[in-house]
């Protein structure tokens, strides 16, 4: 365990060839196995649990010298987050970085999936908190691993229940649980239910990466990705009866912010680079 | 009794390490039968049970199961899919402490729901229909629906887990001392239920029970455990009123306030 630390810590883009290699062998085999999880050899990264780096561990496997990086937290490229991960992948692996959704060849996020359509040769690499979408029903790991063995799903429609009976609708805003290429149920790490359409057939590769977990799982390009719903209550995405502030943008997903100290706030795009362009050019 | 038995067991045997828990026990269960396990603790009553409900595989010996559509199972050699399916559809299995088998911080309507929602269910208006008429007909007041099982008592945590069984129709269910740790008139009110529900639904079940007043009132059929066997066995009255089996004797005359 010394000698690989030893070997990880001068690295291109920190960790060490033999930890890469392994890392990418499990994306493959998420990849082959669409919304499975799969263990990786997770390493001790120079920053704590909770800040990403299961996402970037990912993204330091895939990362060459030809790639741009786009990194967003909260759909801002501008967080303390997103700017000190691109801080280290400029540092260990001189990537050149960008806040332009399409020329970026890896977007590394916590939140969100950027407004811009994605487009093929893209990847998205998701920082997951908790990768098990039957935890809060049934907390023991062993019965959850048989649970997905056989695809017995029928407790994630019990959740569903409750949040309706509790709140009279679906409540669950983000973390929605999805059904991936009809066979495995997948938490979409906590992008907001809005953005769970994205991931339908979608053109780029989506890798989600769970750091204090140590797994990985993926949905590939062009694969069925579909939120459980009641068909009483089928699945709807949030929605504003307002524009954003900033650039008028009636389709996009919307932050509150407080914008004064006398409680004034206002909602803008939580997509920074979507909301700019939208001003600058009119086009996104 | 002419029937094929629903469920039918020969030579089971089971030992943890080298204590023996249930040696050779056969036993069949007819449809709209209650067949009733007593013996002391420790004589593999529960044990005998998980076997029956295929949560534990015996070290020798077969349960064979009727399944619905017809065909005859031997419950720990089909593949464990199978078997939980079946666990979550036509059997049912209450236990002993209603905790193990309720999700306490889910609402009672959400436990009743589980196991048709799990069967393919997916409208929840019919899903809170379901689980409003399973609540009404253990005598749980409608009003409770919502609550979770953290929040009721003990007795009526005993019917929300009848409920949450019954919720599927199940062909057999499996009582593990359904009354253990309840006051005694409440023991008494959920004997009744479970007296009305069977003869309502013509439910077969096999009853894990220590109390013979239980037993009586309960089930036809009576099997009588010792060290891990079945001494004596035959109709509930013929059994408790007319033993052959020392041991059975020691067991009758020892019910209190009898004899």
């Amino acid at each position: 365990m010394d000698k690989v630390n030893a070997a990880d810590a001068g690295g291109f883009a920190f960790l060490g060839e033999d930890t890469k290699k392994r890392v990418r062998r499990a994306l493959l085999k998420a990849v082959a196995i669409p919304g499975h999880q799969v263990p990786f050899p997770g390493r001790e990264m120079p920053m704590p649990y909770g800040w990403g780096t299961g996402g970037i561990q990912v993204t330091a496997s895939l990362i060459g010298p030809g790639d741009v990086l786009k990194v967003i937290d909260q759909g801002a490229d501008d967080t303390t987050n997103a700017v000190s991960i691109r801080k280290f992948f400029r540092r260990t692996a001189d990537a050149r970085v960008t806040e332009r959704t399409e020329e970026a060849t890896i977007i590394q996020t916590r939140h969100r999936i950027p407004e811009t359509p994605l487009r093929a040769g893209q990847i998205m690499v998701y920082q997951v908190p908790i990768p098990e979408p039957l935890r809060f029903l049934e907390p023991k790991a062993g019965e959850n691993l048989m649970m997905h063995a056989l695809g017995e799903y029928g407790l994630l429609y019990v959740k569903l229940y409750e949040d309706i009976v509790r709140h009279g609708e679906i409540a669950q805003s983000y973390d929605y649980p999805a059904l991936v290429n009809g066979r495995h149920a997948m938490s979409p790490s906590p992008i907001p239910r809005f953005d769970n359409p994205k991931l339908h057939m979608s053109e780029a590769l989506h890798l989600f990466g769970a750091g204090r977990e140590k797994r990985v799982y993926a949905v590939p390009p062009h694969t069925e990705v579909k939120s459980y719903d009641f068909s009483d209550y089928p699945f709807k995405v949030q929605e504003w009866d307002r524009a954003c502030a900033l650039c008028g943008s009636r389709d996009s997903f919307l932050d509150e912010v407080v914008s004064d100290d006398l409680g004034g706030r206002m909602f803008v795009c939580s997509d920074s680079d979507h909301c700019r362009r939208k001003r600058e050019g009119g086009e996104a | 009794m002419t029937e094929e038995p629903v469920l039918s067991a020969a030579g089971l045997s089971k030992s943890y390490g080298a204590v023996p828990a249930v040696r050779d026990v056969s036993l069949e269960l007819y449809p709209s039968e209650i067949l009733g396990v007593v013996g002391e603790s420790g004589s593999g009553k529960t044990t005998l049970l998980k076997i029956l409900a295929g949560h534990l595989a015996p070290d020798s010996g077969e349960v064979f199961y009727r399944a619905a559509e017809g065909s005859l199972l031997s419950l720990h050699r089909i593949p464990e899919s199978r078997r939980r399916r079946l666990a979550r559809t036509e059997l049912g299995f209450v236990f002993q402490n209603p905790e193990d088998g309720l999700r306490m911080k889910i609402s009672a309507g959400g436990n009743i729901a589980e196991r048709p929602l799990a069967s393919g269910l997916r409208s929840f208006a019919e899903a809170r229909a379901a689980a409003l008429r399973w609540l009404e007909k253990v005598e749980l007041p409608a009003d409770r629906l919502d609550d979770r099982p953290e929040e009721y008592s003990g007795g009526m945590r005993a019917r929300l887990q009848l409920a949450k069984n019954l919720a599927t129709s199940p062909r057999a269910v499996f009582l593990d001392e359904p009354t253990a740790g309840l006051d005694v008139s409440v023991q008494a009110r959920v004997l009744d239920l479970i007296r009305g529900l069977s003869a309502e639904f013509g439910l077969s079940a096999v009853l894990v029970t220590h109390d013979l007043m239980a037993a009586r009132l309960l089930s036809h059929r009576l099997l009588v455990m010792k060290d891990g066997r079945a001494v004596e066995s035959g109709l509930t009255d013929q059994v408790l009123d007319d033993p052959q089996e020392p041991y059975t004797q020691l067991l009758v005359s020892s019910i209190l306030g009898e004899a």
